[in-house]
């Protein structure tokens, strides 16, 4: 029956006869309690939504502000700026002029596209919000601010077109009020790194893990009933359970589906029709049962084999605001027997996870979306640029570019995300545009978007391609130490077919592209 | 791979797809003969040997280094499947190197290659209904198996409750138990054996309930079925009382699902017999003909609620404090009405909506339609969880409100003037914002 042309697994490696009998499948250490597990649960019974977000900014700037005196003391505590040593001011209305000195406020960026309630009111607009623009940004007009507790103030300088700055952001200034009310930056700094754990590997149970184990990330399902591509979510589900007889695949011991795994259908066409009752047919919602009820029914067969990992989307079922609430459990029908099994890990987003003794913190990618449209859009860019190279030659088309956010520019122009994600590891908050253009819960006493803990995993979910980089970050300004974070960009399965496997005994990442021909 | 299955196969697969000329994927082959996929792959490439000419297979090729295009940037794994037989070499030609070339599925050669979303589909429902997804299955199709949930379960006892774990490890009764959890119920039924038998018998049926609940889905022609409905009734009450425990399961779970089948889905009344019942307060859906009587009261509601935003209203406010009134005979009508659509015994389940209906014929008075209270609680993941109960307010309260809003109707138009010259200019005002 064998030929040479057919290879199959038992064949082509002979080391492993097991596909008769059938493959037993690798085993990670993860604990079903660990820190941070519930970081960005929501009370259950004491949720208030009608509170104001000011509270969050101010507790944000607490958090952040000891860090930043300390780090700033060390960095700009021995220079001199025209002549004279910087000193801290420790209210931001309190610089005096010409005076150079450092100040430490959260970023506001007063940002040309970028939706404004109360110009919406002030223009009359009401009713649905405009869809989001692609980029807020317009560098021509763009203004940005820092503010504490006493008052805000202007920002200007060179140095701002050169740094990615974004609402929320709480960092240290080095400048002089050169007018009133105006500061002129010469240096930024940010906060010092919150400790990183060392990896948890003192547990007894560690030893009981195998070795080569693979985590698979997957973002973007974007399963829509309408458009359903059956064959590219078959292929997946077939290689997580190891139907292609593949090595990889028994190395896998949990798949992280990180969000959007339905896809928003199209607004209800026939909503005008069904309005005789006037709520029932304006509450219609967008949300397919029946992409759901895939859902579910492609977790059934992979659940017997893999644990998975689920968080929610902003096209998913869920709460529109940030942190999401897991997935409801009752889109889990056929599925229920692991609900509350560690099978089944039903995650908020964003979500801290423990595996192999690595600490993972992921979003499903709504706010590095967000944070990119901070960034100086392309067009405006690309319209400067083929202007100059009209005039002038490669030098000035280069400066236009370092003008503008530089060297960060030019990675997201190839798409790339991963300038962002570090960028939220540097600020040390991984959702700072919340709640200026992402919603967000109004937080009262807390803020679990910035960090406390820097883990040893960040992925986000949901972005054009795939991308990682092991950051480092340093512990101090001497550099001798530094934090390590492997950053995940993960590609929407939708489009690009592809899936992330990380070694949790290197973190070493490799992509699986799974495609029809 | 026994001979047998060779045959067997060779004859299913030229049944399948030379005579009735359906696509076959290697998962469904291996689940119609009970062998891994990797031998239904095997018998799918044998088969296309001998008939090449009839059948186009699907290739299924993964490897390492695959380049897309001259300029491709090279990949790590990548796995393609081949639509188009014919291509199989360029594609191989892009991988640097090949871990493995599969039959995925075989064609009819007329078939049309574009609609692989049928092939797979058809073929997958298939295969599910064949057998079930279970660790013993998974391992005998050759599939990777993993640690089975319930040991998952058994670390996690701390957290949970025992009602909990066992519920979960029946569940899955062909999965391995481990040894802690054997023991764990070895002892408890050692401690009382009779409940656990209770529990069993009492999850027997609550397992066979959601059938019956479905039927109305499916049932249309109840009306003319009525009468012999009726008979039967009839026939059961005069037979001797023994026999009543009997029919109290089937025809009580059969006329209750008449109220729910356009109100409720199904999947929801699954749902609420199946799941961890100590934390999942949102799960639990209590009795269908609870849930049936409130789809009548939340249609009210609703047209309740359409009602509040009309500035108009407050015109007709007094003409709607006051009760409709309907004369005795079309609530007899009515009852009358009910009892046929109902079919149910009267002396098993009591009709609470009997019980209101005769109090409104004693009383020869009128009420507003029933409010349901209404409840809102968090469940576990902080979703807000909305039921509304159906249980009526005291016939005393209402009265008493009734009375009240007479008195206060009556005043209102005793008082005249004033008032009414009040009332029209807040409608006059909200109006004015109505129209911004």
């Amino acid at each position: 029956m064998t030929s040479d042309f057919l290879v199959t697994y038992d064949e082509s490696s002979s080391d492993n006869k097991k596909s008769s009998t059938g493959m037993k499948r690798n085993v990670s250490f993860e604990p079903t309690d660990y820190k941070n597990k519930n970081l960005y649960t929501l009370p259950k019974s004491s949720r208030a939504f009608n509170r104001q977000f000011n509270s969050l900014y101010f507790h944000r700037l607490n958090l952040l502000r000891q860090r930043l005196v300390r780090k700033c003391e060390e960095v700009w505590g021995n220079d001199f700026v025209d002549g004279q040593t910087p000193q801290y001011v420790e209210r931001i209305l309190d610089t005096e002029s010409n005076r150079p000195c450092y100040i430490i406020g959260t970023i506001f960026s007063d940002l040309k596209y970028k939706p404004n309630v109360l110009k919406e009111v002030a223009q009359n607009m009401y009713g649905a919000p405009p869809p989001p623009p692609e980029s807020y940004s317009d560098p021509d007009e763009d203004q940005f601010m820092i503010e504490d507790e006493s008052g805000r103030t202007v920002l200007e300088g060179d140095f701002l077109r050169k740094t990615l700055l974004v609402t929320g952001n709480v960092v240290g200034l080095l400048g002089a009020e050169i007018k009133s009310g105006i500061f002129e930056v010469v240096d930024i700094c940010y906060p010092d790194a919150a400790p990183q754990l060392p990896r948890q590997i003192t547990n007894e149970k560690f030893s009981e893990r195998t070795n080569g184990n693979k985590i698979a990330f997957v973002s973007g399902l974007g399963i829509n009933p309408a458009d359903l591509d059956i064959v590219k979510l078959e292929l997946l589900k077939n290689f997580l359970i190891g139907e292609f007889l593949l090595d990889d695949s028994k190395k896998i011991t949990r798949l992280v589906i990180a969000g959007n795994s339905t896809a928003i259908s199209e607004i209800n066409q026939d909503r005008q029709e069904d309005l005789k009752s006037k709520y029932r047919g304006a509450n219609k919602s967008n949300f397919s049962s029946e992409a759901i009820q895939i859902l579910d029914g492609f977790l059934q067969e992979i659940l017997v084999s893999l644990p998975v990992s689920i968080l929610p989307g902003e096209s998913d079922p869920a709460e529109i605001a940030y942190p999401q609430a897991p997935l409801h459990q009752s889109f889990f029908h056929n599925n229920k027997k692991y609900l509350k099994t560690n099978q089944l890990n039903r995650l908020t987003n964003p979500a801290w996870l423990e595996v192999d003794g690595w600490r993972i913190l992921g979003t499903s990618g709504e706010n590095i979306t967000d944070i990119f449209k901070y960034v100086v859009p392309l067009s405006k860019i690309q319209n400067a640029v083929e202007e100059n190279q009209k005039h002038n030659g490669a030098e000035e088309v280069a400066k236009i570019v370092n003008e503008n956010q530089g060297e960060l520019l030019t990675l997201c122009q190839e798409d790339s995300r991963i300038p962002i994600l570090e960028s939220t590891m540097v600020w040390q908050n991984i959702v700072p545009t919340a709640p200026d253009t992402l919603w967000c819960y109004p937080y009262d006493d807390s803020d679990p978007f910035t960090l406390e803990e820097t883990p040893h995993v960040y992925f986000a979910g949901n972005q054009p391609k795939f991308e990682t980089k092991m950051m480092n970050l340093p512990v101090d300004n001497t550099g001798e130490k530094n934090y390590s974070i492997r950053l995940i960009s993960i590609p929407r399965f939708d489009v690009s077919g592809q899936i992330v496997l990380m070694d949790t005994d290197t973190l070493e990442c490799e992509v699986v592209d799974i495609n029809c021909v | 791979m026994v001979m047998g299955v060779e045959i067997e196969s060779e004859r299913f697969l030229a049944n399948r797809v030379l005579v009735d000329g359906i696509s076959v994927t290697y998962k469904l082959l291996s689940r119609k003969l009970d062998v891994s996929i990797s031998d239904a792959k095997k018998l799918l490439y044998g088969f296309y040997q001998s008939n090449k000419d009839k059948v186009a297979p699907i290739y299924l090729i993964a490897g390492y280094g695959y380049s897309e295009g001259s300029e491709g940037l090279k990949t790590g794994l990548t796995v393609r499947l081949i639509r188009d037989a014919s291509k199989l070499e360029e594609v191989k030609a892009k991988f640097d190197k090949i871990e493995s070339i599969q039959v995925f599925a075989l064609l009819p050669l007329q078939n049309d290659i574009s609609e692989l979303n049928n092939v797979i589909q058809t073929n997958n429902d298939e295969a599910i209904s064949l057998a079930a997804l279970d660790d013993k299955n998974y391992v005998k199709w050759g599939y990777i198996s993993g640690i089975s949930y319930t040991e998952e379960i058994s670390d996690d006892v701390q957290g949970k409750s025992q009602a909990a774990l066992v519920a979960e490890s029946k569940l899955s009764p062909a999965v391995k138990q481990p040894v802690t959890a054997k023991k764990h119920d070895l002892a408890k039924e050692k401690e009382s054996p009779q409940p656990t038998k209770k529990q069993n018998l009492g999850e027997d049926t609550k397992s066979a309930t959601p059938e019956p609940a479905k039927k109305p889905f499916v049932y249309v022609s109840r009306k003319n079925q009525q009468a012999q409905q009726q008979q039967q009734q009839q026939q059961q009450q005069q037979q001797a009382p023994a026999s009543r425990p009997s029919n109290r399961n089937v025809p009580a779970a059969k006329t209750h699902p008449v109220y729910t089948s356009r109100k409720i889905k199904p999947d929801k009344v699954v749902i609420s017999n199946d799941v961890d019942e100590n934390e999942d307060d949102d799960m639990e859906v209590d009795d269908i003909p609870k849930k049936t009587k409130n789809a009548k009261n939340n249609k009210d509601l609703l047209s309740l609620f359409d009602d509040d935003f009309d500035d108009e209203e407050n015109a007709d406010h007094t003409s709607k404090s006051q009760p409709i009134m309907v004369s005795s005979e079309t609530v007899k009508d009515e009852k009358e009405d009910l009892d046929d659509q109902m079919d149910v015994d009267n002396e098993d389940i009591p009709n609470p909506r009997d019980e209101i209906l005769e109090n409104q014929q004693e009383e020869e008075e009128e009420e507003e339609p029933e409010q349901p209270k209404v409840t809102t609680e968090y469940d576990e993941d902080g979703y807000l969880v909305t039921k509304a109960n159906k249980k009526p307010e005291k016939k005393p309260e209402k009265k008493q409100a009734q009375r009240k809003k007479t008195q206060t109707a009556s005043t209102n138009t005793n008082n005249g003037g004033p008032h009414n010259t009040n009332k029209k200019k807040q409608a006059s005002l909200m109006a004015f914002f109505g129209k911004k």
